[in-house]
């Protein structure tokens, strides 16, 4: 039971077209997101690292319904929920035939069977369908709308700044009882009980001081809080914690990520916490993935990656962090220049721009797979890896 | 479980911090003199008109005890079909019976204004109701959803400022029967796709892409309950600033189009001095001395504008704290 996956991500993909044309193709596209896989178990958390622009938001952004993917496919809790992710029903459909119809209509039965996880069950459902293309699309598909309504209860998100993510012309009750409201669940009595729990839960004690309030009245770490509760009220199985708490001041940090902890215990959810600071990512995940300009460059458990540091990336990102003794110098991180644009890539690696062991090879070829190095810890390096000298 | 922690009933504490918010709003606004200036006088429009009922019974308790024949027959104070068979000379000027004159039919000039006072309430509220219903749905969806509704209705609204109304209205009179209702209708509609739209529209933008509606967004929650949970109340208090400097611009056209003799309203401030114009008292020498045909219906306009324009103002500086000076 613990060991369950809450969230897979297949090779994600999220391109933003850089200009926009009316008669021809667009040719320029933002790759906010290429090609990221994640797995995330229940009650655990995996931290997202990466400096500003590198797509760890837009991740999170597509995981609630805010952004369309591009490509890839994503699954919570057995169920592949991408077709749900889609604005309009044709892409759906277009998802479904590109990623099922078409593969499983040339296979034999034989290897149908034979297909396991996520494709298995959905391959068992298309053979009981007696390979009935049409109708295993509209079952599929069946009761889209419903299903988006309900994907929503499932996944919340908790953004960034709590000074903007609270609507200032409603009570703390209404920001709170707001997801209640929208999925209509029960009478405003249950929903005063329910909001007046969860604030305790928070920390928001007594309640009805707290509850018709409004926001420009608490201090920043209240509100996080009640950004939290917010997100908490509708029992859902996964967060996207966009970094929480990088707006709050240093001293009420540990207190609200402690909260976000034991919530995670006492509701049995799993946090995608996005962050860009590593002592946090440590705090609070149990695995790590950093990003580079759309790409995951290494990803493990945190403390392998945190205490033994392979990819040159997640090198320098670890050498800028501070130290707090005055007496030992910190060395120059060894990368050098700024990231560059993310608009139509060049097919090399990534990082080469800015990578102190870059060799030829890693010019000539496409940025490299992620490799497993050491058990559970993989790393997207030629050099690392040991294919390029 | 909690054991019930809110005693009271929920619409009890909204009613509470309602009042509260209206309290620290009247702190700021009190300290505007201009503006509290403004809503003395709408107040004392308001008394003025509804003790209209009263002034005709004053009169005749007063001045028409020896006379209740011409009282019943000619019926002095009526706005409309009044006469005066005491007075030999119509346009009489102010007198005790009549404190504000008489017009060349011999009604009682301050029946008249008084009579009128209502309708001109009537008529500003309802036209800047509807501009302001139409212009705030129409600005927070266009915010919304942009791209091609949003188009049409910026460009339409461009297509409206640009047109004079003033000559739309008095085209439109040629066919359609100007009522007191329809009038505040057609103005409220002309207004309403016009310039509050752009305004209404520039501030529901800045609402549209705070987190607040992403956070509901990502929640599930629908085009409709956004537009109406979220980006309009926010933009409310703009929308209630313009619905007061709306009141005047409906005013203002009604007594225009009034003056002109173009609308179907039996009697309002506009009428009063179409009728000193149509009978040549506004001619020469005579402005000055039958003063009384138009200063007084003028005055009205005039303060029961400005006072609506003035409260505009003060509220504006609630609405907006960047107008505030601490």
């Amino acid at each position: 039971m613990n060991n369950e996956t809450v969230l897979k991500i297949e090779n994600l993909k999220k391109l933003f077209p850089a200009e926009r044309r009316i008669f021809t193709r667009t040719k320029y596209f933002v790759h906010a997101v290429d090609d990221i896989s994640i797995e995330i178990k229940r009650k655990e958390s995996l931290a997202l690292v990466g400096e500003s622009g590198c797509g760890k938001t837009t991740t999170g952004k597509v995981l609630v319904g805010l952004e369309e993917p591009t490509e890839g496919r994503i699954i919570i809790e057995q169920e592949d929920v991408t077709p749900l992710l889609y604005e309009n029903e044709s892409s759906a459909k277009r998802y479904v035939l590109e990623n099922y119809v078409e593969r499983f209509s040339k296979m034999t039965d034989e290897q149908l069977k034979n297909l396991k996880g996520i494709d298995g069950i959905y391959a068992e459902r298309y053979l009981k369908l007696s390979k009935d293309e049409t109708k295993f699309i509209s079952e599929l598909l069946e009761n889209r709308r419903v299903r988006v309504w309900q994907l929503r209860k499932r996944v919340q998100m908790i953004f960034q700044d709590p000074y903007e993510s609270l609507n200032p012309r409603m009570t703390i009750f209404d920001i709170v009882s707001e997801p209640l409201n929208i999925h209509e669940i029960g009478n405003l009595k249950e929903r005063e009980d329910k909001v007046a729990q969860i604030l305790i839960d928070v920390g928001l004690t007594p309640p009805e001081t707290f509850m018709f309030r409004f926001p420009h009245e608490l201090s920043g770490g209240q509100r996080q809080r009640v950004a939290i509760a917010r997100a908490l009220i509708l029992n859902p199985s996964f967060v996207v914690a966009d970094e929480p708490t990088s707006m709050l001041d240093v001293s009420i940090r540990t207190g609200v990520m402690k909260l976000m902890m034991r919530l995670a215990d006492e509701h049995n959810m799993s946090y995608l916490y996005i962050t860009h600071d590593l002592a946090v990512a440590r705090y609070m995940s149990n695995s790590i993935a950093v990003m580079y300009l759309g790409k995951i460059v290494e990803t493990g458990p945190t403390e392998e990656v945190l205490q033994n540091p392979l990819h040159p990336y997640t090198k320098a990102l670890l050498a800028a962090v501070p130290i707090p003794d005055p007496e030992q110098r910190r060395g120059e991180p060894n990368i050098k220049g700024s990231v560059p644009k993310p608009i139509n890539p060049p097919k090399r690696c990534r990082f080469f721009d800015r990578c102190p062991y870059a060799v030829e090879y890693c010019e000539k070829n496409d940025h490299p797979n992620l490799v497993e190095v050491l058990p559970g810890h993989k790393v997207a390096c030629y050099v690392v890896a040991g294919e390029a000298k | 479980m909690v054991e019930a922690i809110i005693k009271e009933p929920l619409w009890k504490i909204r009613l509470k911090l309602w009042a509260r918010s209206f309290k620290t709003g009247w702190e700021l606004f009190r300290e505007k003199k201009l503006a509290l200036f403004g809503l003395s006088v709408i107040i004392f429009f308001a008394i003025f008109g509804l003790v209209y009922p009263l002034y005709p019974s004053i009169m005749r308790a007063v001045f028409w005890k020896d006379d209740p024949f011409g009282y019943q027959t000619f019926a002095p104070y009526d706005p409309i079909i009044g006469f005066d068979p005491h007075i030999m000379n119509h346009p009489s000027p102010p007198s005790l019976r009549h404190p504000l004159g008489t017009d060349p039919l011999g009604r009682d000039i301050l029946s008249m204004i008084m009579y009128s006072t209502p309708r001109e309430f009537i008529l500003g509220i309802t036209a800047a109701l509807i501009t302001v219903v139409i212009g705030t749905i129409i600005g927070a969806s266009c915010a919304y959803y942009g791209g091609v509704i949003d188009t049409f209705f910026m460009r339409l609204a461009d297509i409206v400022m640009l047109f004079p109304s003033l000559a739309l209205l008095m085209v439109l009179s040629a066919f359609i029967d100007l009522t007191l209702f329809r009038l505040a209708l057609i103005i409220g509609m002309l207004s309403g796709f016009g310039s509050i739209t752009l305004v209404l529209k520039a501030q529901a933008l800045t609402i549209k892409v705070r987190p607040f509606i992403e956070a509901a967004k990502s929640t599930g929650a629908s085009d409709a309950y956004i537009i109406f949970r979220h980006i309009i109340p926010n933009i409310l208090p703009l929308s209630f600033l313009y619905m007061m400097l709306n009141v005047t611009g409906a005013i203002f056209t009604e007594a225009t189009l009034s003056f002109l003799g173009l609308a179907n309203i039996r009697m309002s401030w506009g009428v009063i001095i179409q009728m000193a114009e149509s009978s040549g008292y506004l001619m020469g020498a005579s402005i000055g001395t039958y003063w009384w045909l138009w200063l007084p219906a003028g005055a009205c306009i005039t303060l029961l504008c400005s006072a609506f324009y003035f409260l505009g103002r003060g509220l504006e500086e609630i609405v907006n704290p960047r107008l505030r000076k601490r």
